[in-house]
């Protein structure tokens, strides 16, 4: 079942069905658990069609699927952050469930990660006006993530523009300003 | 001016001290810190300037530029100097609260023998100095980011990904495109099949994109982006190649090979309807599963088209439309509906490609169960008119 139209699949193989095969993307992540800002624009490609929960628009602390201890991006009737700060830990969440973005536009994420372990997600579509989310409840942070792993888009797809994290607790404006779409 | 202290270092092991590590605490994260890359480069110009030759000499290295201000522990500091001088590998760590992001560098400059300036804010008042310092990692690869102090990660759609860990099997049995950066007129990219790639090579796609829009037909391609998708099966046979087996002409349609395609090649097809009594099409059987389909497709339009516009219609070998959609052309623009009888949502607007080529995508309906769709492309929605139409890449995933 496929709830989402993709990049353009070519059959060069005579009489066969071809299979565009799944895009992996892991980059190395030392920094250690902080107050941090994520800032990420993309083109909304069709993660708010695929089952609640299952994109991974970004991931600390694993390569792909929920990290023991760590901060992802996931859609889950709306893009939102989910902070686990222990094995076994609740994932403390926070979602924008409106605006919902549609096919094509222009999405900018930012989700914050206080130093008493507070998340919170933010959201602007097309360069509009920026909805924050509540914020999630407060987890201690962990001295260290999962594993020093930060993984692009896991089960989901997008397509990228910018992807920042900066030290401490910024606001969408200043992120913008680093990103340079401002 | 008040005294404060930050949370930066730079360590080192010098084996002629009896210290088991040296550390250098700054009083702040080194500051105006530029990108650098060193590299021999011989370039040659002919006497008229029309031609060029360049000869370099491997892949050079790069560097970071710094400084290091207020520096209240010059002797510190100055053995830094000497230390690196002997090419003693140094680390840099922005915040000692986080030692893991850290950076093993050698010193390029200044070498020994150096003297230290004094601050220009604080030197005269309490005796701070001051040097600019370039490093470049053992490894030679690139600082991640310029500001290493503040940003913990950086990527921009085009930066490089030699930091990073990429894979995505290729090959042609399993393709993967992405759109060119712009070669034509009106802004419009080509379908370009990305190399095949293994783990750490080339292989993940910078795609351009349409701005986001309104309006229909999306607008020109001017933003670019690092195009990350899971696996995905195109349903369709020969979508490049629409004159094999695989496809059958319904109501005495005919079709031509040899056209532009989006891709900047000559695989689209001309299909023509020449009947005015009934519907032609070019057909393809395919099997699907259970569950919602999207089914894509380029078009472009041609000098002949019906009033009516083309269509195309996915239904059941029962008769059960499950998705459609018909196109208008207007000056070469066109304008996509929905098909009746069909509950099919339109997934984007049209997207332009190169060559004059739209994208049209749809959604269909779910199926409660595996079966078979008859897919039919049809240059001219009513049997009363007559019409081409340039086809190119169907797909059903």
């Amino acid at each position: 079942m496929s709830l989402t139209v993709t990049s353009f699949i070519p059959g060069i193989v005579a009489g066969a069905q071809p299979i565009r095969k799944t895009d992996v993307l892991t980059f190395p992540f030392p920094a250690a658990p902080q107050a941090m800002s994520i800032y990420v624009r993309f083109q909304e490609q069709g993660n708010s069609k695929v089952g609640s929960g299952i994109p991974r628009l970004l991931i600390i602390g694993a390569a792909s699927g929920t990290p023991a201890v760590g901060l992802y991006i996931t859609y889950n009737g709306g893009y939102g952050s989910r902070y686990i700060n222990k094995v076994g830990g609740a994932a403390l969440g926070s979602t924008v469930t409106s605006p919902l973005p549609t096919i094509g536009e222009m999405v900018e994420l930012l989700v914050t990660l206080t130093s008493a372990g507070i998340t919170q997600t933010s959201q602007a579509i097309n360069g509009g006006a920026v909805t924050a989310a509540g914020a999630a409840a407060a987890g201690v942070l962990p001295q260290t993530w999962a594993a020093q792993t930060l993984a692009v888009c896991p089960n989901g797809q997008a397509a990228f523009t910018h992807l920042l994290i900066v030290r401490g607790v910024q606001t969408m404006q200043t992120m913008r300003k680093y990103a340079g779409v401002a | 001016m008040a005294v404060f202290r930050g949370n930066a270092a730079l360590k080192w092991i010098d084996s002629t001290d009896t210290m088991t590590q040296r550390v250098l605490l700054l009083r702040e994260p080194l500051r105006e810190l530029r990108a650098s890359h060193r590299q021999h480069v011989y370039p040659a110009d002919s006497l008229d300037m029309t031609q060029r030759q360049v000869y370099t000499v491997g892949s050079g290295a790069y560097e970071l530029v710094a400084r290091v201000r207020f520096g209240d522990n010059p002797q510190t500091l100055i053995d830094l100097i000497k230390a690196g001088s002997k090419l003693t590998t140094l680390t840099y760590v922005p915040s000692l609260s986080d030692p893991d992001t850290n950076y093993a560098v050698y010193l390029i400059s200044p070498l020994s023998p150096t003297a230290l300036k004094m601050d220009p804010n604080t030197g005269t008042l309490f005796g701070d100095q001051d040097v600019e310092l370039t490093f470049r990692k053992t490894d030679q690869s690139q600082f991640q980011a310029v500001q290493e102090n503040l940003f913990l990660f950086s990527y921009r759609a085009g930066d490089s990904l030699a930091a990073a860990t990429f894979t995505r099997v290729t090959s042609t049995a399993n393709p993967a495109t992405y759109v060119a950066s712009s070669g034509n007129v009106g802004g419009d990219g080509l379908l370009t099949t990305a190399p095949k790639s293994t783990a750490g090579t080339k292989g993940a796609r910078l795609t351009w994109l349409s701005t986001a829009s309104t309006s229909v037909p999306m607008g020109a391609r001017t933003q670019p982006a690092l195009l990350i998708e899971t696996s995905r099966k195109n349903l369709v046979k020969d979508n490049t190649n629409l004159g094999t087996a695989n496809w059958t002409l319904v109501n005495s349609l005919t079709r031509t090979s040899g056209q532009k395609d989006p891709a900047g090649g000559t695989k689209a097809w001309l299909l023509n309807d020449a009947s005015s009594t009934l519907v032609g099409g070019l057909r393809q059987q395919v099997t699907v599963v259970a569950g919602v389909n999207a089914i894509s497709l380029f078009a472009a339009p041609t000098t002949n088209q019906p009033s009516s516009g083309w269509s195309v219609s996915c239904a059941t070998t029962g008769g059960t439309t499950r998705a459609g959609f018909s196109v208008k052309w207007s000056s070469g623009v066109p304008t996509q509906a929905g098909y009746t009888p069909s509950p099919s949502v339109i997934y984007t607007p049209p997207e332009s490609y190169g060559n004059g080529f739209y994208r049209f995508t749809v959604l269909s309906s779910t199926a409660t169960t595996a079966g078979k769709l008859n897919v039919d492309i049809r240059p001219a929605l009513f049997a009363a008119q007559k019409g081409t139409l340039l086809v190119y890449g169907p797909v059903i995933e």
